[in-house]
């Protein structure tokens, strides 16, 4: 990391965020006298139980990667196939330099492999402007977020998210107490003046107000929609003026797409820029910003960082000390050695180009939508301006058995359409399609809780979300059984269509 | 191995043992979708968001490994550059064991089918199992720390030996988990001691303790193992009182013979495990791939009941996820047919202990010459690991005090200065240029209200734990610095 300027910016205390199991945590008494080593290699230890890496049964790592070097290199990679140029990445221990193939098979810090922070803080700074937070090593999105929720949850806590997310995580805070408030979303994410409008109005009786807001910004998942520069301005006011953490999830950062009625030969030249991200927002040191290796690499490397202001970072790796310890050797010499091998140049070449490909994806699965699904009038989708997924929206007042309760009834959902859904669902995987449906991407909520004259959660859910990750193959096969699964959905004749206005037992 | 293999004939319902998270933790709901693409023989599935393998930059994964055909490969391999290897790949394109496509994608919490195959392999051949399952951790502290989210609840009291490595025993106490140190002699703990503990519980202090961490080879920091005599104690004390036994067993493979055997022959017997006793499915054993070969691998695997494995691989799902690809593949392709197979592991392992009983040897006469002859310390004989327990004669030093209770009027006190002393003793190892493990940094502090305070710890704190994993010139500067240090130590004038 760049040494700190003079004028450094004091980052505002936040510790007052951190749940009490973060600052009960002791440190790992062993790396605490195994720093002093470190510190004074001039020192002879009989500390370290540290297996000698002559021992080590593994002399050379070697990688064949693509090379970054054409304009386009993921569709060299892809249309080359097994002649597709690459390079040679190696980590060896008898090379002239041993140190980083040393270095990653033996026991390091919990901060992770100095190479490959080098390595990602590099990134940081070529597409962020955050000179003063640090970065983290994780084990990848999962594990950096789970993590930062128990460090910053205690049991009975509310955390805010969109009000459909990615399940996994927001379940996973729910084991150690955590309660989720859901806020609105439209198509271009979550609603500002609704995040505002729940924290101005938090009843206090209900326990402390929110203090931890989880955001996808950009391509989130499963909606596919990317905040705005306005609203992530909006978002950050908000969470200074309410004092929130931003968990900052981004694995599709560089996944932008244009629309789709941009010439077909748009170059890299002409692709929009990234987006300004929380982190380069973030005045206060509030933002923990999350990435990961997974989509623009592999998802098998396991391999993500946490940037976050450095008083947050101490707690971090005091956990990671005391848990899964730092990420594999392996990984963390291939992505130094890769940034190496590639250069920023490369690597920015190989993400805008992978960024073209899933944008040529994102396009061949419209297209397909527009042809088998769109004509029947059932369905319809908004184009995704990023990530990998399509939002499709499912015209369920259509359906013949579609029904809406009377306006008397006030508790929980209105319309049957969570059952239509599942119906639908399981329609699809009798026709040999999975696709998913918005239920399984609901917030887990407290029920009773919702504002007078809202329209709940399941009445609006209903939407399947598609990938178009896949191969062409898989996307070509799909779509026209949903095309058909919905057209013999919505004909069912099984019974006549219930009178709107009477009330349902 | 000696055991049979047993059958758990009733299967002990352990289901009591989960922590409130463990209870309340649902599955990642992603992991069901993705199940149902079993389904249907050609589901096509535009569910899961996972990136194409044609869009993974990489082709190929290379390993050189030692060569493990020799009788003793690690000695060989000592050689440098010159000895033999082996090669390992993955690939995408070229014939392998476990193809890089797969290798490198997202998969279940257990790990690749084929990886745990490995392990469960390796579990099988060298302890008796029964309907015990692997799930594949990131290594030792990963997999313990999942344990104890598992098992404990705040307020509950684990047990463990009375000096016990620290990194494991710091990490549930953020829980609200609290320790109870059992005493232990040269042959580790003390199965009387166990048993009174339990038997003798205070409810008023909170649930009677339910889970028991135990590093039963080369126990860290003293060093010591125990006998299949006191395993089978402990196991029946596990069973009376209804214990989960944590066997953390990362020196497993480094069992030595005495120190007369010039080296520790080839074919020596590894001692039986908890799991190889375990007909009530109550032992989660905790293996890696740390010491054996590198510890920057992160790999390793716990293997326990069908029931703790579900729980395990549920919530390795709402966390870490499954361990990285490159550590999968590899253990993959070195257990393959092309590789160095279950027999070339054996070689590799037994070799290893072979080393390490050389390392031995060449540490214990070092610390006969530069330390023993000052009789101001004494070391006992590891039987395994890599580590050597160093009792300091601190009742010679010229300002040792045994008057301490009388002084400080605290009946639970400690008796003597040995605390202060000790932490001048590494004080002054670090002046003379050496860093040492301390006694304290292992020690588990009692709870004066309730536990025995006849024998405080803080009493006991004359130990230093030193390594013979290193450098010999590491040992050798390190030991004679050791005895300088502590003649000058122990001949100042009294105060």
């Amino acid at each position: 990391m760049a040494s700190v300027a003079v004028d450094a910016p004091k980052f505002v205390d936040l510790t007052h965020h951190l749940a009490p199991e973060v600052l009960v945590r002791k440190t790992n008494p062993l790396k605490d006298i195994i720093r002093i080593s470190w510190e004074n290699p001039h020192l002879v230890s009989l500390a370290n139980g540290d297996p000698h890496h002559s021992l080590y049964p593994i002399r050379r790592v070697e990688y064949e990667v693509a090379s970054a070097a054409d304009e386009d290199p993921v569709s060299a990679w892809r249309s080359l196939g097994a002649s597709a140029p690459t390079q040679l990445l190696t980590s060896s221990r008898d090379a002239d330099s041993p140190r980083l193939h040393q270095a990653s098979l033996a026991y390091g810090h919990g901060v992770g492999l100095p190479d490959a922070l080098r390595t990602v803080t590099a990134l940081n700074n070529a597409y962020h402007t955050a000179p003063h937070h640090v970065a983290t090593m994780t084990l990848g999105n999962a594990d950096a977020i789970t993590k930062v929720f128990r460090m910053l949850g205690s049991a009975g806590d509310y955390f805010l998210a969109d009000e459909f997310t990615f399940g996994p995580m927001p379940i996973a805070a729910e084991a150690h107490g955590i309660k989720w408030v859901p806020v609105r979303i439209d198509s271009g994410g979550i609603i500002p003046e609704e995040l505002e409008r729940i924290l101005a109005n938090w009843d206090s009786r209900r326990g402390k107000r929110p203090h931890v807001l989880y955001a996808v910004p950009c391509g989130q998942n499963p909606t596919g929609s990317t905040l705005s520069l306005e609203r992530r301005k909006q978002i950050y006011e908000i969470a200074q003026k309410y004092d929130l953490i931003i968990v900052e999830d981004d694995p599709y950062y560089f996944l932008q797409y244009d629309p789709p009625s941009t010439e077909a030969h748009s170059t890299q030249t002409q692709l929009k820029p990234f987006p300004v991200s929380f982190l380069s927002l973030d005045v206060d040191g509030r933002v923990i910003r999350i990435d990961s290796f997974s989509k623009i690499m592999a998802p098998g490397l396991r391999l993500g960082w946490i940037t976050s202001q450095p008083a947050f970072q101490q707690h971090l790796v005091r956990f990671i000390d005391l848990s899964s310890q730092q990420p594999s050797g392996f990984p963390q010499a291939l992505v130094s050695l890769l940034l190496d091998g590639w250069g920023l140049a490369g690597f920015d070449r190989w993400v805008r180009s992978l960024r073209l490909d899933y944008q040529r994806r994102r396009d061949f699965l419209l297209g397909l939508f527009e042809r088998e699904v769109a004509p029947g009038g059932l369905a319809s989708v908004d184009v995704p301006e990023a990530g990998m997924f399509l939002w499709v929206r499912v015209h369920l007042e259509r359906h013949p058995r579609f029904t809406r309760k009377a306006e008397e009834v006030v508790e929980g959902a209105r319309t049957n359409a969570r059952e239509l859904m599942q119906e639908l669902f399981e329609a699809c995987i009798r026709g040999g399609l999975l696709i998913v449906p918005a239920t399984v991407f609901v917030l887990p909520t407290e029920t009773g809780y919702e504002e007078e004259g809202s329209v709940h959660i399941d009445d609006r859910s209903n939407f399947l979300r598609a990938t178009f990750a896949g191969s062409e193959e898989t996307m070509a096969a799909g779509m026209p059984i949903l095309g058909k699964v919905l057209k013999e959905f919505f004909a069912d004749p099984s019974t006549a269509r219930i009178d709107a206005t009477s009330t349902v037992a | 191995m000696s055991i049979a293999s047993s059958s758990m004939a009733t299967p002990v319902d352990l289901s009591h043992h989960f922590s409130t998270e463990a209870r309340l933790r649902q599955p990642n709901p992603m992991k069901a979708i993705w199940k149902l693409t079993r389904r249907k023989p050609n589901m096509v599935s535009l569910a899961n968001g996972d990136p194409h393998f044609s869009l993974y930059p990489i082709r190929k994964v290379e390993y050189e490994m030692a060569s493990v055909a020799e009788e003793d490969p690690v000695a060989t391999w000592r050689r440098g550059p010159s000895a033999p290897s082996h090669n390992l790949v993955s690939s995408t394109y070229e014939p392998c064991a476990l193809p890089l496509q797969t290798g490198l994608q997202y998969s279940h919490g257990a790990g690749l089918p084929d990886a745990q195959r490995v392990v469960t392999d390796l579990t099988n051949y060298y302890h008796a199992t029964s309907d015990h399952m692997c799930t594949l951790t990131l290594g030792n502290s990963d997999g313990i720390t999942k344990c104890f989210r598992l098992l404990g609840e705040p307020g509950d009291h684990f047990i463990a030996d009375e000096f016990s490595f620290s990194s494991m025993t710091n990490v549930p106490l953020a829980q609200g988990i609290k320790w109870v140190g059992i005493k232990m002699d040269d042959g580790g703990m003390i199965p009387e001691e166990l048993e009174r503990v339990l038997a003798e519980w205070d409810l008023a202090r909170g649930r009677r303790p339910h889970v028991i961490y135990l590093v039963p080879c080369g126990q860290n920091p003293t060093g010591s193992t125990l006998s299949l005599e006191r395993r089978k104690r402990i196991y029946a004390i596990a069973q009376r009182f209804d214990l989960i036994i944590i066997e953390d067993d990362p020196y497993y493979f480094l069992q030595y013979d005495t120190p007369d055997h010039p080296t520790t022959a080839l074919s020596t017997p590894f001692a039986a495990s908890f799991l190889s006793l375990d007909t009530d499915g109550r032992v989660m054993r905790i293996d890696s791939f740390s010491k054996v070969f590198a510890p920057g691998m992160r790999l390793g695997w716990i293997t326990s009941n069908a029931l703790f494995h579900e729980a395990l691989v549920t919530y390795t799902d709402s966390s870490t996820m499954h361990p990285h690809g490159f550590g999968q593949m590899l253990i993959t392709e070195m257990m393959a047919p092309h590789g160095w197979q279950l027999s070339g592991f054996d070689r590799w392992v037994r070799s290893l202990r072979a080393e390490y009983h050389r390392r031995r040897a060449f540490f214990l006469d070092l610390f006969a010459r530069e330390v023993s002859q000052t009789q101001l310390a004494r070391a006992t004989v590891p039987e395994a690991g890599m580590f050597v327990w160093i009792r300091v004669e601190i009742e010679k030093h010229p300002r040792y005090r045994a008057d301490r209770r009388m002084q400080s009027r605290d009946v639970t006190g400690p008796r003597t200065n040995v605390k202060e002393l000790m932490e001048e003793l590494f004080e002054r190892c670090l002046d003379g240029g050496l860093v040492i493990m301390p006694a304290s940094i292992f020690a588990l502090s009692a709870d004066p209200k309730y536990d025995d305070m006849e024998d405080p710890v803080e009493d006991r704190l004359n130990y230093l734990r030193a390594t013979f994993a290193g450098t010999e010139e590491a040992m050798e500067q390190g030991l004679t610095i050791l005895g300088q240090v502590l003649r000058d130590f122990f001949s100042e004038e009294q105060k």
